[in-house]
């Protein structure tokens, strides 16, 4: 063990500390991670619920499709004709299958005509969607506290030079800021904490340089406005 | 509470187990060690909120990874101690600290110490970047966080000896990353 590296344990030891968190400071921790924890269960419930979604709907496809194939059987063994003219039938009501066929038609039609020919959906339509690319990067999850991180999430915050289009929201905020009478002047959102709880912020002001954060809970009850 | 009493061990089971809530209980039975940690490594208050903060989200979120062959709390240091390297990559880069001094409604000699101070604080903190990371690990465990070297042997998963082997070479390599800051030189003024 050499002394002379012994300045290095000083340099170390003599860094200066913060004070030790206080009882307040952990139960903040605490809830928040209790309002974690439930964030957590919700998405679990949801990633849940959208596999029995798709396997229910998968099931009646799949359903659908043997009670029409059941049916035809009944329809062409109920027929009066046998052997030569079954065979002829049989080829000739091509219609049944056609029908399940449809189906699957519809679903992928969509997806074809509205990537292909975006120019053809009327202007409404096609100003919704540049909105909502636009408005993504300014719903922001920082999940900070707005109690006593501000500077932090200031820093971080990406507020969008013009208002965004209200359809470009997700529905729960869209209707919590109808609710709050701000939804025509929202320049970002922003999903996070107050005091330990759980809240959502909306940016909203008479300009994206000049907005008032609304701190909310996530039943839309007002918690407070923080200024500039 | 239908928790209490559990280890940290048996908590994380029940999370394996798909019991959410145990996580949560979990966490909040790492937490003021955690606190503890964040304070001795931050002496800024809202730096060490933060990280407090980022310790026991990343905890969270790699709960799934923790495989039963370690305590948790082993686990888990590992994971503060990458968080806090991070952190100190990340806040040597936008120099917080310098940004801070600005806002500072102190004379100008105070101000100048402060940042000599945090300069010299970064300085030293971002040596550890630049050791190898089981060494790091124990020396702030040890410099650091005050614990001993027992403790920090059972934090660590490792002898005792192993530790001070760790501390031991930690700190001749720190020295030569230090050198400037040797008393003995006498040119402890950072540029």
């Amino acid at each position: 063990m050499s002394s002379k590296d012994d300045f290095v344990e000083d340099l170390f030891r003599d860094l200066p500390k913060s004070k030790p968190m206080s009882e307040l400071e952990l139960k903040r921790h605490e809830k928040m991670i209790l309002a974690k924890i439930e964030e957590m269960k919700i998405a679990q419930d949801k990633k849940q619920g959208s596999l029995y979604v798709r396997f229910q709907t998968q099931f009646q496809l799949a359903a659908g499709f043997l009670v029409l194939v059941g049916g035809l059987a009944l329809v062409l063994n109920q027929s009066p004709t046998n052997s030569d003219k079954g065979s002829e039938l049989a080829i000739s009501k091509p219609s049944p299958t056609a029908q399940v066929e449809q189906p699957n038609s519809e679903v992928s039609q969509p997806a074809t005509s509205g990537s292909g020919k975006p120019i053809d959906l009327n202007d409404g339509t096609t100003e919704l969607e540049v909105g909502q690319s636009q408005g993504k990067p300014y719903l922001n999850n920082l999940g900070l506290d707005y109690s006593n991180q501000i500077d932090q999430i200031r820093a971080k915050i990406k507020i969008s030079p013009n208002s965004l289009v209200l359809s470009a929201i997700p529905t729960s905020f869209g209707k919590c800021a109808v609710e709050l009478g701000i939804s025509s002047k929202l320049f970002a959102t922003d999903k996070g904490f107050y005091d330990g709880q759980a809240i959502l912020a909306f940016y909203h002001g008479a300009s994206s340089r000049n907005s008032e954060i609304w701190i909310v809970e996530k039943s839309c009850e007002r918690i407070v406005n923080l200024k500039d | 509470m239908q928790y209490e009493g559990l280890t940290e061990e048996e908590l994380m089971k029940l999370y394996q187990d798909g019991d959410l809530d145990a996580l949560g209980a979990m966490a909040i039975l790492l937490l003021p060690k955690l606190a503890a940690i964040a304070r001795g490594r931050f002496s800024d208050k809202n730096l060490a909120d933060e990280a407090l903060q980022e310790f026991w989200i990343k905890i969270i979120n790699k709960a799934d990874s923790f495989k039963h062959d370690s305590k948790v709390l082993t686990w888990a240091y590992q994971i503060v101690n990458n968080t806090y390297l991070d952190l100190i990559r990340r806040e040597s880069k936008r120099s917080y600290l310098y940004d801070d001094i600005s806002n500072l409604d102190e004379s100008e000699a105070k101000k100048i110490s402060f940042a000599e101070q945090s300069t010299n604080e970064i300085t030293i903190k971002t040596a550890l970047l630049k050791i190898p990371k089981d060494q790091a690990e124990a020396v702030a465990l040890v410099w650091l966080d005050g614990y001993s070297i027992e403790d920090s042997a059972k934090i660590l998963g490792i002898p005792a000896n192993t530790v001070k082997s760790r501390i031991s070479r930690g700190k001749a390599a720190l020295a030569v990353q230090l050198s400037e800051l040797d008393p003995r030189v006498g040119n402890q003024k950072h540029a």
